[in-house]
């Protein structure tokens, strides 16, 4: 067997380390995507939410959902995590800087007291639509998809834990102390409707 | 004044420190996890209105960390409960005992192991095990029941409007649905209140369902019970003669160790980590680890096998107003071809499809979430909890890693058998039979593989008669070790049937006490 000549030596370590690194990629693909997509909020102390940021996270609650959701439970939530979770307070401060900012682009004074069609406008563009969008997002608007993430994401989610089941017929919704009367039939909210 | 010292404070752990402590003996209990907040509130309003997983009431992943082998899609490192009180502070309460054919399956039906004990033996212990949780069931609507020589301490959860809907349609079918026997107070019991329905058990704010922590409170109570958290347990010590005589420990942010005496050593530390500390405990008297000279410790590693099913119905059945369940069947617990496949526990869980859920949570609008939760008013899952049995390719070994403290992590390897498959084209069949009876207007199986355990993890150091056949007697004594005993679900030979093993474990534990206390008296 002929000797490997320098140039084919460093050919055939260049693919190896070439392959070895693209191996590693598709291992770490998943942990990459998840780093895109969902970046970490940056611990900061906790404390009391301001008042006009709360204003502004329910408004945006009112503009994700509608004006019929019960506020105290989106106002509970993001002033239980400012107060209690190292570092949301402080984002959901930037969050109320960042709309107010992009608000007051559009010509309104601020995000809460913004036109529907504004405060639509500026919620839309915080939220990647497409998987490649979280991808560039992730690169090149951190913090947009980080908002989009920790505010826009969780207004659903708590919409789907607490006023979707009011809205489709139940008495109540997980967590809430609901008694165990009544059990033997179909919630009275539904209008005894199967 | 005897000392014990009890490593885990879990189920089994934390009840053997109050009948310890009661005895008079100075009980001191090692947890390797964090403090974790009974009665349950705070974790309730974190988990439940805050969506918050708090980092505090868990533990590190370079102390948690198993390797995984073999053919168990999902990490148990993350099903693994680590902190005050373990998996029964999270657990739904349910509460089954084994029949008394699930502990000879080898002589009724010619696979398996028999446990070297009887039903009537253990019959005692099991009301002993349901007074001390508070159990509400009732066997009039169950004719698979076995027997008992007292009745439930509380009343059953009735079937809620959508299992009764169920219940009628499967009745025409030949399939019948009964309560659930479970530890979950219907009245106010035992200090503890009744359920106000919360709908979130796993993490039940006012401690309706059973938490061990209630009584490892009430140990500490004693005056003669220390906890111990945030210490992980590295190895027991044994004397000149071969007796447990203490353990030597780590606080988890700490860099030395400390050794404590007792005289008598329970391990109670679930499953995995209860083979893996004694095969930690390797001394030149014992070279393969306490209680292993016959290499049994790790082996008989068995899960319970939870496939399960989504039916659709035409008909809104409201699920998910009552915790997880209120009906199951034991129909299928024992059925005609049992040998050649296992037998089934068919639960319904109550709540809407976390699928379903997950999609509502990740919409973009709010029509989009509605109309994903919508489906979830039509349609109830199907889980078969389906019973197992150990072989060849299911174990747990001292594995490559390892941990903070630079003991090797534990490897846990699970492959899935003949006999597993079996089961699996059993319970297919009996879905089938659930969708077609019910009406179903669309029904989706998960795949083979593709099943969870609810933490059902038995078997690592199974009981046997002769110290050939296994790691502990039938009361948890360590088989050539005098002074140490293992107790829990790691005791299990086989999966002791499909039904839920839990009780069974405190059961077992309960009946050791007084082993135990004559032992300490000498």
């Amino acid at each position: 067997m002929s000797p490997l000549s320098r140039r084919r030596f460093l050919a055939l370590a260049g693919l190896g380390v070439l392959g070895g690194a693209a191996a590693a990629a598709v291992v770490r693909r998943r942990r990459l995507f998840e780093w895109l997509a969902r970046p970490s909020v940056e611990v900061s102390p906790v404390g009391a939410l301001s008042g006009h940021a709360s204003a502004t996270l329910l408004a945006t609650a009112h503009t994700l959902l509608d004006e019929r959701i019960t506020g105290e439970v989106y106002t509970d939530f993001f002033a239980w995590r400012a107060a209690n979770v190292p570092g949301f307070r402080e984002l959901y401060e930037a969050f109320t800087r960042g709309v107010d900012a992009a608000s007051r682009r559009r010509g309104a004074r601020d995000f809460a007291g913004a036109p529907l069609e504004v405060r639509r406008d500026v919620i839309s563009a915080l939220a990647p639509r497409q998987r490649w969008e979280h991808l560039t997002g992730g690169l090149l608007a951190r913090q947009s998809v980080r908002w989009s993430q920790h505010v826009v994401h969780e207004i659903m989610r708590l919409f789907a834990h607490t006023d979707a089941w009011l809205r489709l017929g139940y008495d109540a919704y997980a967590g809430t102390p609901a008694g165990l009367a009544g059990l033997d039939a179909p919630p009275k909210a539904s209008g005894g409707s199967a | 004044m005897s000392r014990v010292a009890i490593v885990g404070s879990g189920m089994m752990g934390s009840n053997l420190a109050l009948d310890l402590a009661r005895l008079g003996h100075d009980v001191t209990v090692f947890e390797k996890g964090p403090e974790y907040p009974y009665p349950h509130l705070p974790v309730f309003l974190a988990e439940t209105k805050y969506h918050y997983d708090d980092p505090r009431w868990g533990i590190g992943h370079d102390l948690r960390r198993y390797a995984m082998t073999g053919q168990y899609a999902r990490d148990l490192s993350d099903e693994a409960v680590m902190h005050v009180g373990g998996a029964g502070t999270r657990w739904t309460g349910l509460t089954m005992r084994m029949r008394p054919h699930d502990l000879h399956t080898r002589t009724a039906f010619g696979y398996g192991e028999d446990w070297p004990l009887e039903y009537a033996e253990l019959e005692p212990w099991y009301c002993e095990a349901e007074a001390r949780m508070g159990v509400s069931g009732t066997d009039d609507d169950n004719p698979w029941a076995p027997p008992r020589s007292k009745p439930y301490p509380l009343p059953p959860f009735e079937l809620t409007w959508d299992d009764r809907r169920l219940a009628g349609k499967l009745e025409r079918g030949g399939i019948h649905i009964h309560t659930t026997p479970q530890a979950r107070a219907s009245r106010d019991y035992d200090g503890r209140p009744a359920c106000q329905n919360f709908d979130a058990c796993d993490v039940c704010p006012i401690g309706a369902r059973y938490s061990p922590t209630v009584h490892l409170q009430r140990a500490v109570a004693t005056g003669h019970c220390t906890l111990h958290c945030g210490v992980s347990v590295r190895r027991i010590v044994t004397d000149a003669s071969g007796r447990a005589r203490g353990l030597v420990a780590r606080a988890n942010g700490e860099s030395h160790d400390v050794e404590h005496d007792a005289d008598l050593v329970v391990v109670a530390a679930a499953s995995f980590e209860s083979a893996r500390l004694l095969l930690l405990s390797r001394d030149a008297r014992h070279p393969d680890g306490l209680g292993n000279h016959a290499g049994h410790v790790g082996k008989h590693l068995v899960f319970h096998h939870i496939w399960s099913g989504h039916m659709h119905y035409r008909e809104k059945l409201w699920p998910g107003r009552l915790g997880p369940w209120t009906g199951q069947s034991e129909q299928f617990c024992n059925p005609p071809g049992r040998g050649r496949y296992g037998g089934l526990k068919i639960e319904f869980p109550s709540s809407p499809s976390p699928e379903h859920m997950d999609v509502a949570a990740g919409a973009s609008s709010l029509e989009e979430s509605m109309a994903a939760f919508e489906v979830s008013r039509r349609c109830r899952r199907v889980a078969m909890h389906a019973e197992s049995v150990p072989g060849e390719g299911k174990f747990v070994r001292l594995g490559a890693g390892e941990d903070r403290f630079g003991d090797p992590r534990l490897e846990i390897h699970y492959d899935l058998d003949d006999f597993d498959h079996r089961t699996y084209e059993y319970s297919a069949d009996v879905f089938k039979r659930f969708a077609a009876a019910s009406e179903a207007e669309f029904s989706q199986y998960r795949e083979f593989v593709d099943f969870g355990t609810f933490a059902h993890f038995m078997g690592t150091c199974r009981m046997s008669a002769k110290p050939a056949d296994g790691v502990v007697d039938p009361y948890g004594q360590v088989h050539g070790v005098p002074g140490l005993y293992v107790v829990g679900l790691s005791n299990f030979v086989g999966s002791g049937g499909a039904l839920n093993p839990t009780l069974t474990g405190l059961a077992l534990s309960l009946r050791s006490v007084g082993r135990m206390h004559e032992e300490l008296r000498g």
